[in-house]
């Protein structure tokens, strides 16, 4: 474990990583550490990763990382819920890795338009921005779109608009008209 | 209603962030959340030793 203290979940995350990659399970690396690569850097209690695969090869991941001697808790959302399935970790520090089983909305395609980024000797893959942007506007809440605007504003021209749109109208009207008004703004 | 100001604020932290490369970004996270988190115990030890200064 790289972890000897609290605030330090983005060194566990990196424990997750590799158990992740030696159980073949493609992920991305979302939230407010994808937020710090891709706009404003900001703390979390937290790191949270998207993954590719469903319930059913969520409760071994559980299993596995159960036997690392972390604390585990493996929630499955209701039929409504765009999230199917929660895996949290947690180690003696309290610092905490949030596995995604998921997201309804989000392309397949996101693991592959993945960004890789160096972080103390691993390469760890990140949501791509127009993903992140489109998600965090799916999410809706208000450091979500604070999250959005400041990754608009650090990609300038060079974000994709026209993937990001039909990335954002994936996740329903909602989103859609959440990314129009950001960048009309 | 919108503050130029605040505005300004966001974009040159936004431009600031955008010197660092993604590595540094990330590297800024973990210094950033273990401070977080060393601000956030200092404050609760000295609420738990306010009653103890109290007359």
């Amino acid at each position: 474990m790289r972890t000897r203290r609290p605030g330090e979940s983005a060194l566990l995350l990196l424990d997750v990583i590799e158990l992740l990659v030696l159980e073949e399970t493609d992920y991305a690396v979302i939230g407010a550490l994808a937020a710090s690569v891709h706009g404003v850097v900001r703390a979390s209690m937290d790191a949270d990763v998207v993954l590719s695969v469903g319930i059913r090869a969520a409760v071994g991941l559980e299993r596995t990382f159960r036997a690392t001697g972390l604390r585990t808790v493996l929630t499955h959302g209701d039929i409504a819920d765009p999230i199917p399935g929660l895996l949290r970790l947690e180690d003696t520090h309290d610092n905490r890795v949030d596995l995604l089983i998921g997201l309804r909305g989000l392309e397949a395609a996101a693991f592959s338009r993945a960004i890789e980024v160096p972080f103390q000797g691993m390469s760890v893959k990140f949501i791509g921005r127009e993903d992140f942007i489109a998600m965090k506007v799916f999410a809706g809440g208000p450091l979500d779109l604070v999250d959005a605007r400041r990754a608009i504003a650090a990609a300038g021209p060079s974000l994709d608009l026209a993937l990001t749109r039909r990335l954002a109208r994936a996740f329903g009207r909602d989103a859609a008209d959440a990314l129009h008004r950001l960048l009309e703004s | 209603m919108e503050s130029t100001l605040a505005k300004d604020a966001e974009l040159a932290l936004v431009e600031a962030t955008q010197r660092l490369s993604p590595e540094q970004r990330v590297e800024a996270f973990l210094a950033h959340s273990r401070l977080m988190v060393e601000l956030y115990a200092a404050g609760r030890e000295l609420r738990a030793a306010e009653p103890k200064l109290r007359p």
